[in-house]
């Protein structure tokens, strides 16, 4: 990047880092329970169709073998199929904005992760800051009301600049994202863009957390007035 | 009276502040210092950013874009010193509220002692008689035993009136920590009227040099660059003012708390004071041990939690002892035990409508300058909003308050 930066925020970033693998762990297991749930609803057709081809064959005396290889067909093709569909759900911009509020934080990151590899190395830094971000953000957005102007905020930014800013550039052929245009380089607006998002979700945390901060001190200062001041 | 004229020597005296002037922004500046260090630290961000500007050709869109962050500068400490100054008008009066907390209890507690008092009983002494003729029990014994019936209530409320206590403890401690936070936020505000102020004079001087050399940039200067910063130093000022004006309010508020808590304390001692008296007074008049068990228990928490109060309560508790004992005129003393309490409530009530006029006139001077500075957040929201859509593109602004 081309901005210098302080020994403390490449801590935070290392940070990060490690932070990503138990993140990514956690994004996969989810994942995984979804393709295990699509198996075992496979397997449980395949058991119907064959249990369903005994009861016949039981029931009629015995089927021809030509039945018993359709069957065994059947079973197969459904079996493939039901593997297969539905895809295992990848978090799409446009669905970012039907999330709940609790798992916007979850979504974005989900999402961000996929695009990572379609964004220049410049960028990872700023990537995983947003990473430790939202996960510092995701416990409060799950108390946030979801009408409140502060949900709003947190939604538009989650929800639309974010993805609108990072797809704007994959949008960019990569022969030109390097090419000087308006000032910088596109790769050096988007590794500023998300630098300013970076910052602005650590903000909205703390704007969220003010009146618990507030909440503490003034019970702090009620016990200091009541039980020292008075002796 | 020993007892009577101590008591008035003690007199409850509860003033309310003085309300809050109106802060006029010229005079806004100043309150909280800045420091020698951070003036050249600033001073040296000042010399920088006029020194790239002028460095930009003027009408390139680089040197636009530097006057954009001059429009821009600011704009966060602004919007956090309101989102805090507006906040002293959310703040619930508590003591002013007659139909809740403290007022309504104050309220009850004298309903229930004007009962109790001996002074609308008439001749308690006399003996009651059946059709005025035939002598039937005494009216002193049973205006006493009016007291145990009424002592459960009574200690209800002031339990109450402990609880509402704390309320206005908590509601101080609220203030305590809004007024840290304003102070922070002023702080911030000061050092941008400091380098507000600082960007105008170079800008002005940079201009005048560049007159000769330069006068379509010395031109450019003046009328986009100046001309902003001298609409951000008047913005910075007027939401100064409102945040220096919110800050003393606060501070008001606290006044009055802790008025009222005096008052509250007061009100507590002296009801328990003259239920003591009556217990006295009952035992010397009727030689009736009358037990208000509840009312003892709580004079010793009564007497733990108003330590000052509570020590003058002990004193006089063994003089009205003596005088009951020995006094010829022993309702007497019952009856200025009661009149201590109406002083302490009346005196809470003076006290009350005082405040609240000064609160009022607060209040109102405050709401007509924050309607100022609302209108100056809604422009600056709707410029950042126009900015954010413009471009992504970020540029770290160098017109920033130092942490």
């Amino acid at each position: 990047m081309a901005r210098g930066r302080s020994p403390v925020q490449q801590e935070i970033i290392r940070a990060a880092r490690r932070q990503r693998a138990v993140r990514l762990h956690h994004a996969r297991k989810e994942r995984w329970r979804f393709r295990w749930r699509r198996i075992r609803r496979a397997f449980l057709a395949l058991a119907a169709i064959l249990v369903a081809a005994i009861g016949t064959g039981i029931f009629m005396d015995g089927l021809s073998d030509t039945t018993w290889l359709l069957t065994m067909l059947l079973g197969f093709i459904v079996f493939v199929v039901l593997s297969i569909y539905p895809a295992t759900p990848r978090p799409r911009a446009d669905q970012l904005s039907g999330v709940e509020l609790a798992e916007l934080a979850g979504s974005t990151e989900l999402w961000l992760e996929a695009r990572r590899r379609a964004l220049p190395n410049a960028a990872i830094d700023a990537i995983d800051m947003i990473g430790v971000r939202l996960e510092q953000l995701a416990p409060q957005l799950a108390t946030l009301n979801e009408n409140g102007p502060a949900a709003r905020e947190v939604r538009k930014l989650l929800a639309e600049h974010l993805p609108g800013l990072v797809d704007s550039y994959t949008r960019i052929p990569p022969a030109l994202r390097n090419k000087e245009h308006a000032g910088s380089t596109p790769s050096e607006q988007l590794v500023d863009g998300l630098c300013v998002i970076a910052d602005e979700i650590e903000a909205m945390s703390h704007d969220l957390s003010r009146n618990d901060l507030d909440a503490l001190a003034t019970r702090n200062r009620f016990l200091e007035t009541k039980y020292i001041d008075q002796g | 009276m020993a007892l009577a004229t101590d008591q008035a020597s003690e007199e409850l005296k509860l003033t309310p502040p003085d309300p809050v002037p109106v802060v006029k922004p010229e005079k806004a500046a100043g309150l909280v210092p800045v420091d020698e260090e951070q003036k050249s630290r600033l001073q040296v961000r000042v010399d920088e950013f006029v020194e790239d500007l002028v460095a930009q050709d003027s009408n390139s869109p680089e040197f636009g874009r530097r006057v954009d962050q001059i429009t821009n500068m600011g704009r966060k400490e602004i919007a956090e010193a309101a989102g805090q100054s507006n906040r002293f008008l959310d703040r619930p009066i508590r003591a002013m509220d007659e139909t809740s907390g403290v007022g309504a209890d104050l309220a009850e507690l004298r309903r229930t002692v004007e009962d109790l008092d001996p002074s609308t009983k008439g001749d308690l002494t006399t003996r009651r008689k059946i059709f005025g003729i035939i002598p039937f029990g005494s009216k002193l014994r049973n205006y006493f035993d009016s007291y145990k019936s009424a002592q459960s209530h009574i200690s209800a409320i002031l339990a109450r009136l402990q609880g509402g206590k704390d309320e206005l403890l908590m509601d101080n401690a609220a203030i305590d920590v809004e007024r840290q936070n304003l102070w922070k936020a002023m702080g911030k505000l000061e050092q941008m009227v400091f380098m507000s102020k600082a960007l105008d004079e170079t800008l002005e001087q940079k201009a005048a040099d560049l007159d000769h050399t330069d006068p379509a940039k010395a031109k450019a200067l003046r009328e986009t660059a100046l001309f902003y910063v001298r609409q951000r130093t008047q913005d910075l000022l007027t939401q100064m003012a409102v945040t220096v004006q919110g800050y003393l309010a606060l501070d008001l508020v606290k006044k009055n708390n802790v008025e009222l808590i005096k008052g509250v304390d007061r009100a507590s001692t002296t009801t328990v004071g003259a239920l003591r008296t009556a217990v006295t007074v009952a035992q010397a008049m009727t030689n009736q041990r009358l037990v208000l068990d509840q009312i003892t228990a709580l004079n010793t928490t009564t007497a733990n939690i108003i330590d000052a109060t509570g020590q003058m309560l002990k004193d006089n508790t063994a003089r009205i002892h003596q005088q009951a004992a020995s006094s010829t005129i022993p309702l007497e003393t019952l009856s200025r035990a009661f009149q201590n309490i109406y002083d302490t409530m009346d005196s809470i009530d003076t006290f009350k409508l005082q405040a609240l006029d000064s609160m009022k006139q607060t209040v109102t001077s405050l709401e007509g300058e924050i309607g100022k500075s609302k209108a100056y957040i809604a422009r600056a929201q709707g410029q950042s909003e126009g900015a954010a859509a413009g471009d992504g593109k970020a540029v770290k602004s160098m017109l920033e308050a130092l942490d």
